[in-house]
Order: C-alpha cells, then structure tokens, then sequence
C-alpha cells in the first residue's frame, strides 16, 4: 500500500473520486492520500492474443497498479522509473511512463513526457486514444507504436532502451519506439535456440511479402507477364480459367472481399460459433464458387495463401496494415501488371522509410545500415554474442553482456 | 523544419543509381553504334567523365561548402544574372529529365505494356517520382539502402547466368578500324553520363560530409564504370554484331539465359529491376530541379514545386520525343556539348562574373 | 521574419499549367505536328557537337 502527501485540494478530491482514503491533521497543512482502494476486476491470466509454446505465459489485465507490478516483478532494478499522468479531463485515467534510467535516452523520455502532457481530451477509455495523440507520422496505415499484453516483453524492451506506457483500464502496454523489424518478431524467438530463430524470422519476413504482394503477383502474372510462368504451369491455369466470365482482378478482387468479409465475420461472432462460421464460409463456399464457375481454383488457392500469409505476422496492427495494401497492389496489378506492382513497392518502401517512430527511422537497422543492431534483425545473434543493445534506441549504457561467454 | 542529411554511403548508392538507371540501356546500343569488337574499350570514358565531374565537385566544396549549385552560381554571378544562370540550369536539369521520363514510358510500353496508352504509363511514373521527390532525399536514400541488400543478391546471379553463353572470339580483331570508332563511340558515355554525375553538387546542403563528395563521385563512377563493362563485355561475348540491331541489348541477354524447363524468361525481372533504377534516378533529378525552383523563388521549401514540374517533366517527355530516333538523336548530338557547357561552362562564367564584379567593386571603392 | 516573395511559386504553378495542357491538347490532336520545340537548341548543340567532337 503506497501513500503520498499533498497540499493542494485538487489532488484530495481526485483521490476520493478514485477510491482512496484521505488523511487529515489539524494544524497540519498537508494531507496524506492512502492507496486502499480495490476496484473490481480480472485476475492474471494467459496471453491469448501474443500465444508462444515458450516462454512465460503472464498477461497484462484492466488494472494499472496490477500490470505495474508484473513489470516489476521481472525487473527489479533500484533504476526503473514510473512517472504518472493524469489524462481524460472527466475520466482522470492515470497513465504511466515507465523506463530504466541509465539506459534510457534522457531526450527520449523528456519527447514522450512533452507529448503526453499535450493530450487534452474529455476521456481515455482506451490506449489507443493516447496512442493516436503521441504516434508519430498519423496518417499511415502502419503502427508505430508496439502493443503488447506481455509483461516480459515490455521488460526485455525497457532493457533496450525503450519506454513503456501504461494506461489504467486496458489490457495492453505500449512500447516505443518502435521499428518495422519488431513487428515481424515474435517473442518466443528469444525463447527458443538461436539456431531456430533464424529460419522462422526468415519465414515470417516472406510471408509478410507474400501476403501484401502475392494475389498482385498473380493477377499480374496472369493479365500480363504470362511468359514468366513455365509453360506447362501455364496450360493447367488457363485450362481452369476456361469458362471463367470475369477478368482475373475482379476475380482476385472478388474473392478477397469475401474473405474479409468472413474474416470480419469470425472475430465478430461468439467464439465458438466464428469458428464454424469460417469453416462453413471457406470451404462451402470455396467450394461451391469454383464448381459453379465463377472463380477458379487457383485463386482460391492464392486467397487462402495470403490469409494464412498474413496471420504469420506477430502483430496486429501490421496484419490490418498488410489486408488493406493487398487490395491496392491488386488494382495495380491489374492495370498495369508486374510493372505496376514494382513501382507501387518503391513507393511503399520509401513511404515506409520515411516513417519516423519518435526519432528512430522506421526500417532501422537495414535504412539506415547500423550494422551491429543486424544481430537482432533478420538473424538473431546468441544471447552471449548481442553484448551491446540495439544501437538505433541510442541507449545511455550500450553494454549488455560482458563479452563472449 | 529539421535539415535532411544523407551518408556518403547513401550517396553513392544514389550516384551509381543515378548512372545505371538508364545507361545500363543506352551505352551498350550508343557504343556499339560505332564498334563492337572493341565496345569495351570506350567505357572507361564514363569513368573520365565522372572524374571531370568529381573536378567540379571539388571545386566546388572548397568555395562553397554548404551551397548548391544555383545558390553559388547566386553568389558568384550577383542576383540579375545569376537568377539568369539559375534559370539556364533548371531549364537543363529539366531537359535531362524529360528525356528520361521518355525512356522511362518508352521502356515499359516496349517491354511490357504494348497496349497500354504511354499516358497511362506517365501518370503512374509521375505520381511515384512526386511522392519520392515530396517525402524528400533523406527517406529516398534509406529506402534505396533498404533495397540494396535485395539487389545484391540479384544482381550476381544476372551478371553470372549469360556467362555461360559468352564466346571469347567475339571481341577479334582488336581495333578492327583503329581508334576513331573508340573515341566516337566513349562521347556520350563520357560527357552525357559521366556528366551526369556533377547533379549530386545540387544535392550539396543535404550532405553529412560535403568534403569528401569528390572521392564519392569517384567511388561511385567507378563502380558503376565497373558494371557498365561487365554488361557491354557480356552483351557483345554472347550477341556480337547481332547487338546493333537489338533495342535494349541488356534485356536480349537475360531473355537468352534459361536453366532447365522452369527458369527462363527472366527479362521481366530485370526489367523490374531497370525500372526501379530508373525511377531512382528521375527521382534525383526532380530534386535537383525542384531545389533549383526553390533557391529561383526564395522559398524555405521546395515541396510545392514537386507536382506542377514533374507533371511538366512526363509531359515534356512525351511531347518534345515523339519517337526512339528523335530521343537518340537528342542523346547523341545535343547531349554531349549540351552538358558540357552547362556543367563546365556556366560555372566558370559565373566565376568569370565574379572576379570582374570584384575588379569593377575595388576600382569603384579607388575611384570614390 | 524573412519576408517571402510569393510570385514565384504562383508563377511556377502557371507556367507548369499552362504548358501540360498546350503540350498535352498538341500532343493528343496533333497540333502544328511539324513543330519541334527543342529545334534551337538541336540548332546549337547539334552544331557544337559536331564541331567539337566530330559526332
């Protein structure tokens, strides 16, 4: 149970709106706030929307001081600093800025703390009204703030030299900065053998690209570039396409919506009947669809591809990121084939590279090259090789490890 | 508003970038125009050019470390003909790029989109050299480092798989018809291309280290001097005099190669992959035009030049070549002395100026 | 502050206006077909070319 003192009456009144109990004394100009309050709520559970085999299994809940202290008890350093804002001028959530000092970059931690006191809004009901407030570049359709309900995960961030921002009332905990390569890496990479990380990363980094160019690709190879595809591939396709009454991009095109209409569909429903729901939806209707002739089984085939492509990515947000280009390079691929998608990708690359996330570059470590932060990018290095922390947070003490083991 | 910096590493990239765009398609069909057995020999000359170049740039950095070319050609030719200078070499920068907005549309209806209206092809290049052009320089060469990792996995393997269809003898005799067809045949590689290079001057202010843009314009021309002759080498080892008569020799090469029943045909990869050089390219000359407007106008910005002159660019491209032969001879026989004069001449006209204002000041201050 | 000269951008702007559209509808209609707008410069460069490289 934690207690403060104040002066100011303002400071009281929010203190018993929140549930405390105040201490008077006469004769005493300061007044003594105790932390008895008990808001109903959940208890630790699992992780169900970051699962890992590995690892440990914590996740955050609705409760501030709660996550606070599942942070803590992973990181129990003297130099963990908590600076608490109050936001939402009629719900007084409490948010709060938690960083390691000494490793931390003062100007960093002084960045989100101008930023936050900016926010002037009548309520905070969720992180993301906050995060919308403090994100840099905000009109892009990528995150550039890392959500996570991992209290592990924010400590290995805070350990880097990031921050994290709790907000009282929401499951999740924002990290930041954060680069395009974190949203590709999944926490169970550091839990299994470094050996193994390699080929997964590396997996997870195609099916990224898979699933934002691959049903542009095949539009594109079937409207244009024919010639690319072997001719015996080529037979077969045309072969199912025989009948088929639509050009392949508004078959593409079709078939896409359709699964993200059921998509949709699945996380709307109650669980148990979402599943059945999409069950129903890509097998009957798949099905049904290429024996009626209105799409070809290839397509079907692709469609599906890119879905599971996409839930490969750790992250949500660059999975909504990644459904919403699909359609654009496909409108592209259909009007201008391969070449159409080509140039699309370089402007998606330098829209990307121009993404900032509070001051570090967004395809840091590869744009710009900073060569040792490779270690944790497309490989990950040993644990007892990485002995300096990334280089692009600029952290205050670059040491980790002490050398080879 | 926070200054936009690149790295020297970044910078050579967008040289090389800068060359290869479109004179991995033109120098091979411009040199063998004038000799095939002895093509290799004239490309060094892009090297020559790009030390000429590198010349300038050093001139250049010592008398003005952090300006442009158009802020010294202000500051040496005095505002009244400076701004007349200035306008000279945006009027040249604009020129240059409408010729390669035109190979850019030429390229892709020629390769890929037959059917396609070359308008339409303007309009998607446009729009994606404005959007590069807007987000500004610094993004552009982090994107370009991004892609870098990527090309250096392809482009061995496209340089690798013609090897195998070269045939040495293609290059005898040596100096079949003795050195003029050479020296002819080095022109435009040394005085279009290599001149080229001297554009990174106007990117100056933007430079983490100006003083080393000399060595970097070197480094730069020397590894594109490097590729160009690896690809002239294969183009004539696997073609000989069969190369004349081809449009894009480059694209003929991949389009030989074929390993096994499943990869062959893999010109549309590589035209890709010109298409992203070219698009890098056009995309630094439209920054070098748009800072020109910029220091023309005396604004803070450039950003609001980007639409209206690369919509200008595209659509001078299509209107002022109508054709591949008018284009050609544009490279050709207008190019070379062009260049020269701008990229040699207008500066030393504008130092010329200089010192004149400087003697006609000092006899004003000893007369009075 | 520095005071910023605004004709030039609007100068710019028209300028760029006007010849998309001249060099467009010239292009799409085949207006005056046998004008070549670079000519002077083919003229002089051409010329020079020649002369100083034997092209």
């Amino acid at each position: 149970m934690s207690m403060t003192a104040t002066e100011k009456l303002d400071d009281v009144v929010t203190a018993v709106l929140g549930g405390k109990a105040v201490l008077f004394q006469d004769g005493l100009g300061t007044a003594f706030i105790w932390d008895v309050e008990s808001w109903p709520g959940r208890q630790v559970e699992r992780a169900e929307n970051e699962p890992t085999l590995q690892g440990p299994q914590e996740a955050f809940v609705e409760n501030r001081v709660l996550n606070i202290a599942l942070v803590r008890k992973r990181l129990r350093s003297p130099d963990l600093r908590i600076l608490d804002f109050t936001i939402g001028e009629r719900t007084r959530t409490t948010v709060s800025l938690v960083y390691v000092e000494g490793i931390t970059k003062p100007r960093l931690v002084q960045e989100v703390c101008s930023r936050l006191s900016k926010v002037c809004i009548d309520g905070v009901v969720d992180m993301n009204v906050v995060r919308e407030w403090i994100a840099d570049a905000p009109r892009t359709i990528f995150p550039t703030i890392e959500e996570t309900e991992r209290p592990e995960r924010v400590v290995s961030g805070l350990l880097q030299g990031r921050i994290a921002i709790i907000v009282d009332g929401t499951p999740m905990c924002m990290v930041l900065p954060a680069t395009f390569a974190q949203f590709i890496t999944s926490p169970e990479d550091y839990y299994m053998h470094y050996t193994l990380a390699l080929p997964l990363r590396l997996l997870r980094h195609i099916m990224f690209w898979s699933s934002v160019l691959l049903p542009a690709v095949y539009v594109s190879l079937l409207t244009y570039n024919q010639d690319l595809i072997p001719t015996p591939l080529v037979q077969k396709i045309s072969s199912q396409r025989a009948g088929i009454p639509f050009p392949t991009v508004f078959e593409a095109l079709f078939m896409m919506f359709a699964f993200e209409a059921l998509r949709e569909a699945g996380t709307r429903l109650p669980r148990a009947v979402g599943q059945s729901v999409s069950i129903v939806g890509t097998l009957v209707i798949g099905e049904a669809a290429v024996r009626a002739g209105i799409v070809s089984a290839g397509m079907i085939i692709i469609v599906a591809a890119t879905g599971i492509a996409s839930f490969t990515a750790p992250a949500l947000g660059m999975v909504q990121a990644t459904r919403l280009l699909q359609f654009v390079f496909v409108l592209c691929a259909g009007v201008f084939g391969l070449y159409g998608v080509a140039i699309l990708g370089i402007v998606l690359i330098v829209h990307l590279a121009s993404i900032r996330s509070f001051g570090v570059p967004y395809l840091a470590p590869v744009g710009p090259t900073l060569l040792t932060d490779w270690k944790d990018a497309l490989v990950r290095a040993p644990w007892w090789d990485m002995g300096r922390r990334p280089q692009e947070y600029e952290p205050m003490d670059r040491k980790r490890a002490r050398g080879r083991r | 508003m926070r200054k936009e910096q690149i790295s020297r590493y970044q910078l050579i990239l967008l040289l090389i970038w800068l060359t290869m765009g479109t004179g991995v398609l033109v120098i091979p069909s411009v040199i063998t125009e004038f000799t095939v057995t002895d093509a290799w020999m004239a490309v060094p000359s892009l090297f020559v050019g790009g030390l000429l170049s590198a010349g300038i740039a050093r001139v250049h950095v010592k008398k003005f470390p952090n300006l442009r070319v158009t802020g010294a050609l202000l500051a040496t030719a005095g505002s009244a003909i400076g701004n007349v200078l200035i306008i000279w070499y945006v009027s040249v920068v604009f020129v240059v790029g409408t010729v390669v907005a035109r190979e850019f549309t030429l390229f892709v209806t020629m390769v890929s989109l037959p059917y396609t209206s070359e308008t339409a092809v303007a309009v998607i290049g446009c729009a994606s050299v404005a959007y590069i052009a807007y987000v500004g320089i610094e993004s552009f060469a982090r994107a370009n480092e991004f892609i870098v990792p990527l090309a250096a996995v392809v482009l061995p393997l496209l340089i690798l798989l013609p090897l195998t269809l070269c045939d040495v003898h293609q290059f005898y005799p040596v100096f079949s018809s003795g050195w003029l067809p050479v020296w002819k045949a080095s022109i435009v590689s040394m005085f279009v291309y290599g001149l080229e290079f001297s554009l990174a001057i106007q990117l100056v202010p933007n430079l983490r280290s100006p003083e080393k843009l000399p060595n970097d314009i070197v480094i730069a021309a020397s590894i594109s001097t490097v590729l160009i002759l690896i690809v002239v080498l294969l183009t004539v080892g696997v073609f000989g005099y069969t190369v004349r008569y081809l449009q894009y020799p480059v694209l003929e090469l991949i389009r030989v190669v074929r390993i096994g029943r499943f990869i062959e045909r893999l010109d549309t990869i590589y035209g890709i992959a010109v298409l992203m050089t070219i698009i890098s390219k056009l995309a630094v000359i439209h920054l070098a035009m748009c800072t020109g407007i910029q220091d023309l106008c005396k604004t803070r910005d450039y950003r609001w030049a980007v639409l209206p002159t690369g919509t200008a660019m595209f659509v001078g491209g299509l209107y002022f070549y109508r054709n591949v032969a008018q284009m050609a001879y544009f490279i050709e026989h207008v190019g070379p002395s062009y260049l020269l004069f701008t990229v040699v001449g207008v500066p030393l006209l504008g130092l010329t100026l200089q010192r004149v204002r400087f003697h006609l000041k000092r006899r004003a201050r000893k007369g009075g | 502050m520095v005071k910023r000269p605004t004709w030039g951008p609007i100068l710019v702007w028209l300028l760029s206006v006007c010849f998309v559209v001249i060099a467009y509808l010239a292009l799409m209609f085949q207006w005056w077909p046998d004008f070549q707008p670079l000519y002077p410069l083919e003229l002089v460069f051409g010329t020079a070319t020649e002369w100083l490289f034997g092209l």
